[in-house]
């Protein structure tokens, strides 16, 4: 046990030097920082253009209200922050550790391959805006929705925010792993990152087979519709179990395919 | 004359070596048609209305597709190129031999844009008239205005082409741009009519937009196709078009006079 505590110890405290030298590299190239938060800027604006259609057209959509719609589109920003910040820009890496033969050094590195290779790189700029947008969204959403601000409420809202964090992570990781068999996954990394747009409005716009695949085959929902499901009573039992297993199923996968994967890996040149 | 004609064939051979990009660009416009298709069915069965915010179902599902591939094709991405050349000195090459810069731009674009207009004209015409031979369209989308959206796409093409052109100026006075190219671009999809038809939009906000040339980019061509417009319509919206080129024209020049002054030619 004590083993286990001293080995999540030393992660966090790597995973704190990731943060510290990311802001360093940040601060260094300062430009990058603003057109990072610039370019977010303008993502926002995009995503809001639905919210303002939404209230435009003022009608309940299969019983959400423009403002319940609102606090669904808030926590979408919040998880593209979060997705963009700290996962997006390793795993598009990894292809590129895996064809130019990179990543020989960070195996003979004394720590996980997983974690330093999927983790290493943290850009802050792009959650800055996303984070406080969303959060503003979601605080006009949840107060005009009147949902109660209680302990179960907030506990489960930001409970079910981060195994979306943790599903993220699964299932955008498994296509760029690809890349131990075909080397380049360009194409694919664009189309699975489009899939997550389709949070861009709430999962029961979509129709009954596009649900059931959405959120037990690629599970897609799962990333931001269960937060905001939750604190509107729009989950079932079942899916509020699933909502907290899945996400554990497919990183135990996800570690299964990794550890499958990189048998595959050959090292390139030298 | 001569070599412009091959920055042309430059441009064309660049479109036809990355053609599986653009492919592959045509084809995660699915994604986004598929969202706003299930967000509008849903709307439509809730409120029970035939119209919507002026539009009726397929209506706004033609302009969703149209929208989707057009703001595919207006696309630019020279302005990074040129602010490349500012920044490493490449520019001046440029002005030491007897080509012009602008011209060798212009017609390397169009040469680019030559077999993705082809491509996307060829997916629109099928996907138009299989929609007006299977579903009962509210307005008819018929062979003349078909024709004419055909001759208004190169225009909006070449508005665009323009506006990027001024865009560029900035590296003049800026050593890093990326960013704000970027966040333009995003900004001009939504101002051009690219997700949702500008109209939609209320009153206000298109006041604002009449102000400015991107309307005449994406929604302008789509309101030729799907009836919107009446044939007068077009042709003042055409003769807009022109009027910014001209307008842009001479912005150019007066923007790269003025950055030409600053230019120093580092590196290179």
């Amino acid at each position: 046990m004590s083993q286990i505590w001293k080995n999540t110890r030393r992660y966090a405290y790597i995973y704190f030097l990731f943060l510290k030298y990311s802001l360093i590299s940040l601060m260094a190239y300062r430009i990058n920082f603003v057109f990072g938060m610039l370019v977010e800027l303008g993502y926002i604006v995009i995503k809001l253009t639905y919210v303002y259609i939404v209230f435009r057209v003022g009608e309940n959509i299969n019983g959400l209200t423009p403002y319940n719609v609102t606090l669904f589109v808030g926590t979408y920003i919040i998880m593209s922050g979060i997705y963009s910040a700290l996962l997006f820009f390793n795993f598009i890496k990894l292809p590129e550790l895996i064809r130019t033969g990179d990543l020989d050094m960070y195996i003979t590195k004394p720590i996980s391959l997983q974690f330093i290779t999927t983790l290493k790189s943290i850009d802050i700029s792009v959650a800055v805006p996303n984070i406080i947008g969303g959060v503003i969204m979601v605080a006009i959403g949840w107060n005009q929705s009147h949902i109660e601000v209680n302990a179960a409420n907030v506990i489960g809202y930001v409970g079910y925010l981060i195994l979306g964090v943790i599903t993220t992570y699964s299932i955008f990781l498994i296509p760029q792993m690809l890349a131990f068999w075909t080397v380049k996954t360009t194409g694919l990394t664009d189309l699975s990152n489009s899939l997550f747009d389709f949070n861009q409005m709430p999962m029961t716009i979509y129709n009954r087979l596009l649900q059931r695949v959405g959120t037990f085959i690629i599970p897609v929902f799962l990333l931001t519709n269960y937060s905001p499901l939750f604190l509107l009573h729009g989950l079932s039992r079942l899916e509020m179990v699933w909502g907290i297993a899945a996400p554990f199923i497919f990183l135990i996968l996800v570690r299964i395919f990794w550890n499958y994967a990189l048998r595959h890996y050959t090292s390139a040149s030298s | 004359m001569r070599k412009y004609t091959k920055a042309f064939t430059l441009g064309l051979q660049n479109a036809l070596e990355y053609r599986m990009n653009f492919l592959l660009i045509l084809i995660s416009c699915i994604f986004p048609i598929l969202i706003q298709y299930f967000l509008w069915t849903t709307i439509f069965v809730s409120k029970g209305d035939s119209e919507v915010l002026g539009y009726n179902f397929n209506q706004i599902i033609v302009y969703t597709i149209c929208a989707a591939l057009l703001s595919k094709l207006v696309a630019t991405g020279f302005e990074y190129e040129v602010s490349n050349d500012v920044k490493n000195g490449q520019l001046s090459k440029f002005l030491v031999q007897p080509i012009g810069y602008f011209q060798y731009r212009i017609s390397s674009f169009l040469g680019e844009k030559t077999p993705q207009i082809i491509v996307v004209m060829l997916i629109l015409f099928i996907i138009l008239t299989s929609l007006s031979l299977f579903i009962h369209m509210e307005t008819e989308i018929t062979l003349a205005r078909m024709l004419m959206f055909f001759l208004v796409v190169p225009i909006s093409i070449l508005l665009n082409f323009f506006i990027s052109y001024c865009l560029s100026t900035l590296s003049f006075w800026l050593l890093e741009v990326w960013g704000i190219y970027h966040t333009f671009g995003l900004l001009s999809s939504i101002a051009s009519g690219g997700i949702f038809p500008l109209d939609m939009f209320g009153a206000t906000i298109n006041r604002i937009l009449d102000f400015l040339p991107f309307k005449y980019i994406v929604f302008f061509p789509i309101n030729v196709i799907n009836g919107k417009l009446p044939w007068d319509g077009i042709m003042s919206g055409v003769l807009m078009q022109f009027t910014w080129i001209f307008v842009l024209f001479l912005l150019s020049k007066l923007l790269w006079y003025k950055g030409m002054q600053r230019f120093e030619s580092v590196g290179g």
